[in-house]
């Protein structure tokens, strides 16, 4: 009689555990199924290697990239300055990523890196939305972002973003970086000109801001961050999101124009005694 | 980590000379494979034949060198069986043995060989040069090792497309012999291979003329008192 | 343990050098690249061609690494092949833009170290330029230029292309293929890896007509 019991569950490797002590499921195994496709393999570097390809490759690092939240939706302002080491390689970057019809993304840290995983970013949402029938909503795309770049971690992924976009609970903007870090805000500043714009950004902002108010703002904190900070620099960029999706509303403006117009206001003309010699 | 990397080679062979003349393709070696500062094998062959009109020669690690001979004359037998009238070219060879050391650069365990290709192609010369990383260039005369900056400027002066053999042998053998007053790890046994529309002729080895008797070779000194 | 810390002496990468560099005007658009590869201090190729066609109004121009260059372009045109067996048709050169994108990203853990300028006319006929990073970060433009002369160049393109840096009222009207010219002339006269020869391909709506002509040989 005891030959017909089947003892086989005691093969279970999870037997007698109470049920809480089980392994849940991975909320983002599906997730992760999908960013696994296409996705560079990673190949180990020995320390050495590394560094060397470090300094054969200088890739765009310098930037300006800032976006608020207020009463109007959400205003992002970028510079568009590529530099590798001195030598400036563009003046004409569009740092701003229209990842689709309603999402934006920022460019900061590596162009190539954030350009490809804010482009993955758009597969995933439009694969999410066929299958859901409805588009993930701002954080959750940040989330996912942040999630794809975490699996990528200390392998040397350089990205520095906001994601901004409007769903059903209204504007939506947030911060991502290569680490995995994912954090909501109403005022980010992103790039080496960031000290530089957070301090026009912080003490002109207010919330109740008229869109050209805003897009002012924005305007002013990258021509001051322009200015100051050699790596930044080329033509401001400005885009507005709102509750019918993103405009561009400056595509493409030369600071040196904003930096004219100003002396102009302020009544300065450049003359020899800008210059301070020495002696 | 793996053990079978070359990371630092070991029994090394020192120039290679190939040049295109009339009638053919002449390459030249020495027979030196050194170890370290030590002459340690001198009359051992560094260039070899794969199929019946592809000649190589190389330099750098011997070992990595019998490697990728075994790794063409794998690929000949491959195409033999084939039994189809067509044979790879030297433009094959060159092609796959570039995609070899390429691969293997990629897996940071390159071969460490700086190799001259040649060989004759429907009537005409090919002459390719390729190194440890992969890359592949064609050239009328090729120079590996110290050959590239001590003969390079020599054939650079002399070396005309219509050379006739003789010429072209006197000119290599001139550096070849350059190699040998100049390079501490050059030796004046020498080889000769050439590749021409009726096959490859490998010439026995032979020691180079040299003079050493000049007064400026025999007082020469840094210290002025011997001057 | 020894082992390991000799395996990294190995670095698989080296620069070439070499300039090449890119003007669209209209329907129209002249890509050059110089013929001298090197190794430290020493030219090991005067004739080398820097530039690969890859469909039958687009080409590739690279500089940085030659092996690198020769691989990516192999495989660029394996890609485009199957490309042609699927669709029929030649991609075109936005499709080639990205194609080349994900190509250079496919390796961001170990990259192709190549600077590549993807010139063509696009579908309406226009000729356009884009410009590369060593990952595929790219953009498109009205000239360019990449490699070791990439400093020296530029700003004599943006002069001459953009007008930048000028008083007069100027608009860029000159044969493409005779600024190419003259920039690698420039070029070659103060980088010492630019050199040997240039060659010019001509890409317009008739086809692609290629020249050369002798630099410095020094």
């Amino acid at each position: 009689m005891a030959a017909d019991i089947d003892f086989s569950f005691l093969d279970d490797p999870e037997f007698g555990l109470p049920s809480y002590f089980k392994p849940k499921q991975d909320p983002m195994e599906e997730f992760n199924t999908l960013l696994t496709q296409e996705v560079p393999p990673i190949r180990e570097f020995s320390g050495k290697d590394s560094e060397e390809a470090k300094k054969l490759f200088k890739f765009a690092k310098g930037t300006t990239t800032l976006a608020f939240v207020f009463q109007g939706g959400i205003l992002i302002a970028v510079d568009a300055r590529a530099t590798m080491g001195s030598f400036i390689g563009s003046q004409k970057v569009k740092k701003v990523i229209e990842i689709n019809d309603y999402l934006l993304g920022t460019m900061a840290g590596g162009a190539a890196d954030c350009y490809y995983w804010e482009n993955n970013l758009a597969r995933v949402c439009k694969l999410y939305e066929l299958k859901n029938g409805e588009r993930p909503n701002v954080g959750g795309a940040a989330q996912i972002l942040s999630q794809m770049l975490g699996q990528y971690r200390g392998y040397g992924l350089s990205v520095g973003t906001m994601i901004a976009g409007w769903d059903h609970k209204g504007p939506g903007l947030y911060f991502v970086d290569n680490d995995g870090m994912c954090l909501k805000g109403n005022r980010f500043s992103v790039g080496s000109g960031s000290i530089f714009a957070y301090g026009v950004l912080d003490s002109h902002y207010r919330w109740d801001m008229t869109l050209d108010e805003a897009v002012e703002l924005g305007r002013r904190a990258i021509y001051h961050a322009g200015h100051r900070d050699a790596m930044s620099g080329g033509v401001v960029r400005i885009y507005h999101v709102h509750a019918g999706g993103w405009t561009n509303i400056i595509q493409a403006e030369d600071l040196m124009n904003i930096h004219r117009q100003r002396d102009a206001e302020k009544g300065i003309e450049f003359l020899d005694d800008e210059v301070t010699f020495n002696s | 980590m793996a053990l079978n990397h070359t990371v630092d080679p070991i029994i090394v062979g020192a120039s290679v000379i190939a040049i295109k003349y009339a009638d053919g393709i002449l390459m030249c070696t020495d027979t030196l494979a050194s170890f370290g500062s030590m002459a340690r094998y001198k009359n051992i062959p560094r260039m070899a034949a794969i199929g019946n009109s592809t000649l190589i020669g190389a330099s750098g690690e011997y070992s990595d060198f019998q490697e990728i001979i075994r790794l063409l004359r794998e690929k000949e037998q491959e195409d033999f069986i084939q039994h189809d009238n067509i044979s790879l070219s030297a433009a094959h060879y060159a092609s796959y043995l570039s995609s070899i050391l390429y691969g293997k650069r990629n897996k940071g365990n390159p071969l460490y060989n700086s190799v001259a290709i040649a060989g004759i192609i429907n009537g005409q010369q090919y002459l390719a040069y390729l190194d440890l990383y992969g890359t592949h260039v064609l050239a009328d005369y090729v120079t590996t090792g110290f050959a590239a900056h001590l003969c390079k400027p020599l054939l650079g002066n002399d070396w005309r497309p219509d050379l006739t053999e003789s010429e072209a042998k006197q000119l290599v053998e001139g550096c070849m012999r350059t190699l040998w007053y100049r390079d501490a790890r050059a030796s004046n046994r020498i080889q000769f291979a050439k590749v021409t529309r009726e096959g490859i002729t490998f010439e026995d080895p032979y020691v180079l003329q040299s003079e050493w008797g000049y007064d400026s070779y025999k007082t020469y000194s840094l210290n002025p008192l011997y001057a | 343990m020894v082992k390991e810390s000799k395996q990294s002496q190995f670095n698989p990468y080296q620069n070439n050098g070499g300039t090449v560099a890119a003007v669209a005007l209209g329907g129209r658009v002249a890509v050059g690249g110089d013929t001298r590869i090197s190794v430290g201090y020493n030219i090991i190729s005067r004739n080398y061609c820097k530039i690969t066609q890859l469909t039958s109004k687009a080409v590739i121009a690279s500089s940085g690494m030659v092996t690198d260059a020769q691989n990516l372009h192999k495989l660029l045109l394996a890609r485009i092949t199957l490309y042609k067996h699927q669709h029929g048709t030649e991609p075109s050169l936005k499709a080639l833009s990205k194609l080349l994108s994900i190509t250079l990203y496919s390796r961001r853990f170990f990259p192709f170290y190549t600077f590549n300028l993807l010139a063509g006319l696009n579908e309406e006929g226009q000729g356009a330029v884009y410009g590369y990073d060593a990952i595929g970060s790219f953009d498109e433009l009205k000239y360019g230029v990449q490699g070791t002369g990439q400093e020296l160049c530029m700003s004599v393109l943006d002069n001459q292309c953009k007008g930048a840096n000028r008083t007069d009222d100027y608009t860029f009207t000159q044969d493409p293929v005779e600024l190419i010219r003259d920039v690698f002339t420039s070029c070659a006269e103060r980088d010492i890896y630019t050199g040997d020869a240039v060659t010019v391909w001509d890409i317009t709506a008739e086809g692609i007509q290629q020249t050369s002509i002798p630099l410095r040989r020094d």
